[in-house]
């Protein structure tokens, strides 16, 4: 009888076991097909995020790049409901995503979610996108409009060209006709016109918080997807010394005035629309973002910013600090007489960047020991006392004052990099290129 | 005195605990074996559809089409029946006909793949995944 007792039990625990382990397996597999369906919700999101930027600015799609049709898109903020982002079957959960305050490169945080036992199961999908210009325009080293390029003030020396010498070098390209709407987004009006009136429906939604706040590690930002605060700053003062503050996740952040990043923090994917100037110093680590300013980006000290930048008046890049890829910067004529349109790098600050700045008076600079990778591309003069490693486009470059001193820096175009993330709205632009792409749950 | 075997009560008290022990051990082992397979069902039938999702983003959005591919596995027989949400299904569901959007752009496609298991003569649907699909391309 013991024996019958023991080999009942014996087999009773190895049967609870394989249960166990069965049960266990089924759980794995189901989270596993779950997992799945909410991956696959996100990246709709994101296939609904693109298109729906895209309604927006009135981009063309690959099929339309043939055509020849540059004329300017309208300046209007479009009803997307004809996109019809929406499942017709039954959906198998949810799926959200944040609109992109600018377009050129598209940073989009879209999620998934099914539910499973009863919670939900979130994917998360950050991606960025670029454009595909075509590659002839951005061939040269230097493309200029200035009518007296015929005076040689240029020269190719060792690989690289350099102003203040003569002869023109063969890299230089003079353009008798046209302008630089070549080298400059389309579809920047709208994401301008569109960001602006998404700040100004904030500032009078009832969200909306009446004063500054600052935020510490203590005291960190609410827990909410939209921050709004009218009249007043917002400062996320980490500490200067230590630990690297993580912000958390991303948000989308409207202040009324100054916006201000110090210290040792790390900040990604956020959204930032301010009336004020923006202003990264320290140690701040500032990836994925999406800026708009209308009172100007200052980026300071040892910060390092990743993204784009929508601003009105001046982008200031100082110190050591560094614009690192994929990034992209746009400045305008902003008011007063402080906000003359500006892209200026000074000290030893470098940059990987599409950066355009707009306007008659517009200005790009780059300060000696300043580096500039990428394309800088101005509607004014461009002054070079440093590199350009890539492309520089202006209606002339600057020579100073009785054109006696004339810039002395280098411009280097084959030292571009050949994944250089191009902005979406070039004309001609020959469809999109994912430039990074990560998932989380 | 030595004992010479179990009385009939003993022998009697031992078929009942036997039996009274053996319902719950069979329960568990027919929920276990069926458990198991359920999981590997589901493990294929994942394997299946995302192939087809790999098919379909392989594809130009435009020649997307309804399809169904049959695959024998170690679990059986399979079907995975691909869904899209085109003009017929429009109709259907007295949709207006699919057209571009202002900026010329249409939305994305819908996708539905289901993997179905063979049952005697019929199918199982054992997973069902649904998706849009942006009609750009990508560079």
């Amino acid at each position: 009888m013991p024996f019958v007792l023991f080999g009942m039990a014996v087999a009773i625990g190895i049967a609870s076991i394989a249960w166990s382990r069965a049960w266990t397996r089924r759980t794995t597999s189901a989270h596993a097909e779950i997992a799945w369906q909410a991956q696959l919700l996100a990246e709709s999101g994101t296939a609904c995020a693109v298109q729906e930027a895209l309604a927006r600015n009135g981009s063309k799609t690959a099929k339309d790049s043939t055509s020849k049709d540059t004329t300017k898109a309208k300046v209007e903020v479009r009803d997307t409901a004809d996109t019809a982002c929406v499942f017709h079957g039954p959906a198998p959960g949810a799926m959200s995503w944040d609109e992109p305050a600018g377009t050129q490169l598209l940073s989009i945080r879209a999620t998934g979610s099914v539910m499973e036992g009863g919670k939900p199961l979130v994917a998360i999908l950050h991606s960025i996108w670029g454009g595909n210009p075509p590659a002839d325009a951005f061939a040269p080293a230097i493309s200029l409009w200035d009518k007296k390029v015929n005076d040689p003030r240029i020269a190719k020396r060792n690989g690289t060209v350099q102003v203040n010498y003569t002869p023109a070098p063969a890299g230089t390209e003079s353009h008798k006709a046209g302008s630089i709407e070549q080298f400059v987004p389309t579809s920047l009006a709208n994401d301008t016109t569109f960001a602006a009136k998404r700040m100004a429906a904030a500032f009078r939604s009832e969200e909306a918080h009446l004063g500054g706040e600052s935020f510490t590690p203590n005291r960190p930002p609410p827990d909410r997807d939209s921050l709004i605060y009218t009249i007043g700053d917002v400062i996320f003062d980490a500490p200067w010394a230590g630990d690297t503050w993580n912000v958390g996740k991303p948000r989308i952040l409207f202040v009324e005035g100054r916006v201000e990043f110090r210290g040792k923090l790390k900040l990604k994917g956020w959204t930032v629309y301010a009336k004020g100037p923006i202003v990264i110093q320290d140690d701040a680590e500032v990836s994925g973002i999406d800026l708009y300013s209308a009172g100007g980006v200052q980026i300071s000290d040892r910060s390092r910013v990743s993204g784009q930048i929508l601003s009105a008046g001046q982008i200031v890049v100082s110190g050591e600090a560094r614009l690192v890829s994929p990034s992209f910067t746009a400045c305008w004529p902003g008011k007063g007489r402080d906000s003359l349109p500006l892209f200026s790098l000074a000290n030893r600050a470098q940059a990987d960047v599409y950066a355009v700045v707009l306007g008659g008076a517009a200005e790009v600079r780059i300060a000696q020991g300043a580096i500039l990778r990428g394309v800088g591309v101005s509607g004014g003069i461009l002054r070079n006392d440093g590199q350009v490693e890539g492309l520089a486009v202006a209606g002339r470059l600057d020579c100073g004052q009785g054109e006696s001193n004339c810039s002395n820096g280098s411009f280097n175009r084959s030292r571009m990099p050949v994944d250089f993330a191009y902005p979406l709205g070039l004309p001609d632009n020959k469809g999109f290129r994912l430039l990074s792409w990560e998932t989380g749950e | 005195m030595k004992r010479q075997g179990y009385t009939l009560v003993e022998v009697l008290v031992a078929l009942v605990i036997l039996s009274i022990l053996a319902v719950p051990l069979t329960y568990t082992l027919v929920q276990t074996s069926e458990g198991s397979s359920r999981a590997r069902a589901i493990d294929d039938a994942l394997s299946l559809v995302r192939e087809d999702w790999a098919l379909c983003r392989a594809t130009n959005s435009d020649s997307l089409r309804d399809s169904t591919w049959e695959r024998h596995l170690p679990s059986g027989t399979w079907r995975v029946v691909r869904d899209v949400f085109d003009s017929a299904d429009r109709a259907t569901q007295n949709l207006p006909l699919i057209k571009k959007s202002k900026a010329g752009l249409f939305p994305p496609v819908e996708i539905a793949t289901c993997a179905l298991r063979q049952k005697g003569e019929t199918w199982d649907t054992v997973k069902c995944f649904r998706w849009l699909r942006p009609r750009w391309g990508l560079k």
